[in-house]
């Protein structure tokens, strides 16, 4: 195999090109599809993903192509380096990264990504930038139902 | 990049993440919309919900504690959970403080008996009920408490609880059989079977379920303990064949339920603690640990040999519980046979347990 059949550039929205190892770029399904696909040359557009983000899921991609594979200590070390990946990620980072997870449909940081915001959730409002949620209860029903769970809501 | 703002999440994002969420974050979460409500309180949205953290679990257990003696002052808790930083109370329903025993949990339930009644909780939601008497209640109204019934929970498609005694309340004393009533949640009703053959319970022993049996220990004679099971689908009893190792009351031992598989820790003398799993088929044994006890710090803490599996973590670590009521809890790896003291309090019973939305079974 030539270098450039193994190498792959992934272009994000603000034009930010990334050459990549075809096996780390291929964890992402969206991006196997499009090389099975053949539509698409060796430059692959990635028009949901900002190039600050995308240079993020291609350090995880880098890491979990590595390690794929090996025993139960490096899963250990692995683990280990996944908490540390998202443990400095603010909030709007960490949506950010999801958005890409699946965009890209890289199944394991899309739990990893889901599973730091949930860890970092208290409240609704952290959330509300991120949701496109209409609130349809009006404040009586909101009301009855935080006085129906009232203990939820004492901390 | 900044000053992009934020698109938001698709629906099935948002729920994998909230399939993340602590119960009580999950409830602060219903004024989020009529939606979302409804699928937070849905079953489907709960054993999604109930997947994740069994998965969780296994990496990081966590129990629930039970406070032996809650009546002695107004403030002490019955129902709390383990944190990483020390515990937390999740529940303090007045109901329970009274209670007499416990059975061990199942995806995040209870079932608490109190002095006057039966109740299946989820401490985390804090829903509760209160079931039907069984039928060995009604006809020892007065006395069944003195024979405390060992309950545990079984899920097949659906939840049911059974309860096991030993009857030696019938009119005639020498005719004594083990019972075992089956509560089914769905039917809102109690069934019952006398257990064939009819060897006396041992007592103190709790029962545990796995892979849709529950399986009890039996005493046939005073050498000699087997277990004997219930299958919940076929309603039939078995009595396991071969124990192995042969167990006598002159041993310590506990049976309990790791990934769903029947696993009975024994201890011979002074010796060291074996951790045997039964397989599938139920008819080979298979030692999958051994505690050493003489070389690790575990001799130091003055509770004997009287050690009880709570959980096996995922890096192999174990985490024990001290049977005599002294009420530690200590961490043993295998590995470096270390020891860490997790907990002590001398009123406190630990049960591995994880949160979960199931309620209103």
């Amino acid at each position: 195999m030539s270098k450039s059949e193994k190498k792959i550039v992934l272009k994000s929205l603000d034009n930010e090109a990334f050459e990549v190892e075809k096996a780390v770029a291929l964890q992402s399904q969206t991006i196997w599809v499009m090389c099975e696909d053949k539509c698409v040359g060796n430059e692959i557009p990635l028009e949901n993903v900002t190039g600050q983000i995308l240079a993020k899921v291609i350090d995880y991609c880098k890491k979990h192509a590595v390690v794929d594979g090996d025993g139960d200590e490096s899963s250990e070390e692995l683990k280990n380096w996944d908490t540390e990946f998202t443990k400095n990620m603010d909030q709007s980072t960490l949506f950010n990264m999801i958005l890409a997870a699946n965009y890209l449909n890289i199944k394991s940081l899309l739990n990893l990504t889901c599973q730091a915001v949930a860890d970092k959730t208290k409240t609704i409002d952290e959330f509300h930038t991120f949701l496109n949620i209409e609130n349809n209860f009006t404040p009586e029903e909101e009301a009855q139902i935080c006085q129906e769970n009232l203990w939820a809501f004492d901390d | 990049m900044e000053g992009i703002a934020p698109s938001s999440l698709s629906n099935d994002v948002v729920e994998e993440i909230f399939s993340r969420l602590p119960v009580k974050t999950l409830i602060r979460f219903k004024p989020l919309s009529k939606q979302w409500r409804s699928t937070i309180e849905s079953q489907s949205f709960a054993e999604i919900h109930l997947k994740i953290a069994e998965r969780s679990h296994v990496n990081h257990p966590k129990v629930m504690v039970f406070f032996s003696n809650p009546s002695c002052t107004g403030n002490i808790i019955p129902i709390t959970e383990n944190t990483k930083i020390g515990f937390k109370t999740i529940c303090s329903e007045s109901a329970f403080f009274t209670w007499s025993c416990y059975s061990q949990s199942c995806d995040g339930l209870f079932c608490i008996q109190t002095s006057e009644c039966t109740y299946v909780v989820n401490a985390a939601t804090r829903w509760f009920r209160q079931l039907p008497l069984a039928r060995f209640q009604i006809l020892n109204a007065k006395r069944w408490l003195q024979s405390v019934p060992s309950a545990a929970f079984v899920k097949t498609a659906d939840y049911k609880l059974s309860l096991l005694h030993y009857n030696s309340f019938s009119p005639n004393m020498r005719v004594t059989v083990t019972e075992c009533e089956v509560f089914d949640f769905r039917a809102n009703a109690w069934r019952h079977w006398t257990c064939t053959p009819s060897y006396r319970l041992l007592g103190g022993e709790r029962p545990a379920s796995a892979n849709g049996s529950v399986y009890w220990f039996v005493e046939p004679s005073i050498i000699e303990i087997k277990v004997i099971a219930f299958d919940i689908h076929t309603e039939k009893f078995r009595l396991l064949t071969k124990i192995h190792p042969l167990i006598s009351s002159l041993d310590c031992y506990h049976m309990c339920n790791l990934d769903n598989r029947l696993c009975l820790s024994t201890t011979r003398k002074t010796k060291d603690t074996e951790i045997w799993r039964l397989n599938s088929s139920e008819d080979t044994w298979e030692k999958i640990y051994t505690i050493d006890f003489i070389s690790s710090p575990l001799s130091w803490v003055n509770d004997g040999f009287s050690w009880k599996v709570v959980a096996i973590c995922k890096n192999k670590k174990i985490l024990l519980s001290s049977h005599r009521g002294s009420g530690n809890l200590v961490i043993y790896d295998p590995l470096t046979k270390s020891v860490r003291l997790s907990c002590t309090h001398s009123h406190m019973k630990y049960e591995p347990y994880f949160q979960s939305l199931i309620s209103h079974i």
